[in-house]
């Protein structure tokens, strides 16, 4: 394994994990591509952090393989190393300061770039002789990404992270992410309920809905499967019309309408001569509609 | 992204080692923070007990440092406790195996346990030196093997035992918790067990059990010695086997 590694793929083979007469994950079979950011979606209790756990061996799925670059993580001296799961609460020596967390961190990860996490820690101008259990939710939550970015494992894992973060920080974080991604390729699955902000992030989307995979495809033809209408309120509601609305926004006489499925040739001449643009689908809309427990059938991806 | 100040961390990257290596310096070099803090506080309070004692009876003809064993033997429990409890989580997101964790622990408690053995030992012979020139005797109580007819070596293996099974226990109370939470407690006769019934002994010399008495010194050392190593590998062994297995919870 080198520092330039493309990454490594993952694949879980009929995966359920139980926590009594909990199901977490439930006969979960799913392919994360190598050397690709994939956005994990699901609400709370859907299964995001146990699939996590699962990939860095934190603990054994009750049925099912779970494979990380081709081989079983747990226990595995040759994957672990390259598996970083984190998590905004954090997983590091609260009572240590930040420099000796860096210290047992680095000297276990073969990719670890102090570089990086000095340039990381000025950002989010965090003390390296501060100690982590002293620090608020924000500070904490920084400090995770910094470990998460800076260990540039070729599968990192970013469970909810950046939750902790206000805005500004949220988007430094975005910023470092891309930036260290474009130079050093890997897999980073990243969860999160902010999706409109991670949007413009990820490549692949993976949406779990109590414990099962409710889509798993590439974003772009996820937002083809739908199209967004903007324009004045009655074309957009005589354009929309028969098709499936997904969500609905209005500000004054403008209406933003996300509807479901494909738009022919024609309907798009219409749409123009009508005054409407039409876009791309959010991810968040179609988070919603398929998460809404409402919906009587799941729909697309694999199961 | 640029940097607007100077990395804070040094931008050099340490030689990989050995994750076994790796944990057991780390935690060594943790238990040596707590050891510059335990020691000076022991001795103060040795000078303390020792001047008390002095200026009531007027001589203190018994070693005060070997009854301190008792806070050492707990403090270092305590210290392993916190061990099993913080580490496993830690050491998995850090990217390391539950093999190398046990292997680090193990390695560095047993450093930390002959190195208290030692420095005590030390203590109780500076102690004893310092007693011979006010005229005092320096009788060692509370102690299995390093009575009147044992020889000088016995004390350190005496100590030596005593310090690792204290560790051993607290690392596997530590992980009974981890894996099985407030059931864990009803594992406590088992997993306290052998620390507790070692401290008991201490009360009776080894020389006192029934048909120990006649037992020559040397092979008496030999024969406790080694039902106390078995001991401390019985308890570490069961530690590696419930640490190796240790599922981590998804949730903090």
């Amino acid at each position: 394994m080198t520092a330039t590694t493309a990454g490594w793929g993952v694949e879980l083979q009929g995966v359920t994990q139980r926590f009594g007469d909990v199901v977490a994950l439930d006969d979960v079979s799913l392919t994360v591509r190598p050397g690709t950011i994939t956005g994990l979606l699901g609400r709370n209790g859907s299964g995001k952090s146990t699939l996590g756990s699962l990939l860095a061996a934190f603990r054994r799925p009750t049925a099912g393989r779970v494979l990380v670059d081709g081989e079983e993580p747990w226990e595995n001296e040759r994957v672990v190393p390259g598996v970083c799961f984190v998590r905004e609460s954090g997983d590091v020596l609260d009572d240590f300061s930040i420099k000796d967390n860096l210290a047992y961190v680095s000297g276990a990860r073969p990719t670890f770039s102090h570089e990086l996490a000095g340039e990381l820690l000025d950002l989010f101008e965090l003390d390296p002789k501060r100690k982590p259990g002293k620090f608020s939710r924000g500070k904490k939550s920084a400090f995770g990404i910094v470990l998460g970015l800076a260990s540039r494992a070729p599968l990192t894992i970013l469970d909810e992270v950046h939750l902790g973060l206000d805005a500004p920080s949220r988007y430094a974080f975005y910023d470092a992410l891309l930036a260290d991604y474009a130079a050093h390729p890997r897999t980073i699955v990243l969860s999160s309920h902010l999706i409109g902000e991670i949007e413009r992030l990820v490549e692949d989307v993976v949406v779990l809905d109590r414990g099962r995979v409710l889509v798993a495809q590439d974003a772009e033809t996820l937002r083809a499967e739908g199209v967004s209408v903007t324009g004045p309120a009655a074309a957009v509601e005589a354009f929309v019309a028969g098709r499936e609305v997904l969500a609905t926004q209005r500000l004054g006489g403008t209406t933003q309408a996300t509807v479901r499925g494909g738009v022919a040739e024609g309907d798009v001449r219409r749409a123009r001569q009508d005054g409407l643009e039409l876009g791309p689908v959010p991810l968040q809309d179609l988070f919603v509609h398929l998460t809404d427990p409402q919906r009587a059938t799941h729909v697309g991806g694999a199961r | 992204m640029t940097a607007t100040t100077a990395p804070a961390v040094a931008t050099r990257a340490p030689a990989r080692t050995s994750p076994t290596l790796h944990v057991a310096r780390r935690q060594g070099v943790a238990a040596l923070r707590l050891a510059a803090w335990f020691w000076p506080i022991a001795l103060l309070a040795l000078a303390a007990v020792t001047i008390t004692a002095w200026v009531v009876e007027g001589r203190v003809d018994v070693s005060i440092a070997v009854h301190g064993r008792q806070a050492l033997v707990w403090f270092l429990f305590s210290q392993a406790i916190q061990v099993a409890a913080t580490y496993p989580r830690v050491h998995v997101a850090a990217g390391m195996t539950r093999r190398s964790l046990v292997r680090g622990t193990l390695l560095a408690s047993g450093a930390t346990g002959l190195a208290y053995a030692l420095v005590l030992t030390g203590v109780v012979l500076v102690e004893r030196w310092l007693h011979g020139l006010a005229g005092w005797g320096s009788a060692l109580r509370e102690v299995q093997l390093a009575g009147e007819r044992a020889p000088l070596w016995a004390l350190p293996i005496d100590t030596v035992v005593l310090t690792l099974l204290a560790i051993t226990t607290g690392l596997l109370v530590g992980i009974t918790y981890q894996r099985w939470g407030a059931w864990a407690t009803l594992t406590l006769p088992l997993t306290v067990g052998p620390l507790l019934a070692l401290l008991f002994l201490g009360i009776a010399p080894t020389g006192d059990v029934p048909g120990l008495g006649d037992v020559a010194p040397r092979a008496l050392v030999g024969l406790a010695g080694g039902v106390g190593a078995l001991g401390v590998l019985v308890v570490a062994a069961a530690f590696a086997v419930i640490a190796r297995r240790l599922p981590l919870s998804a949730q903090a």
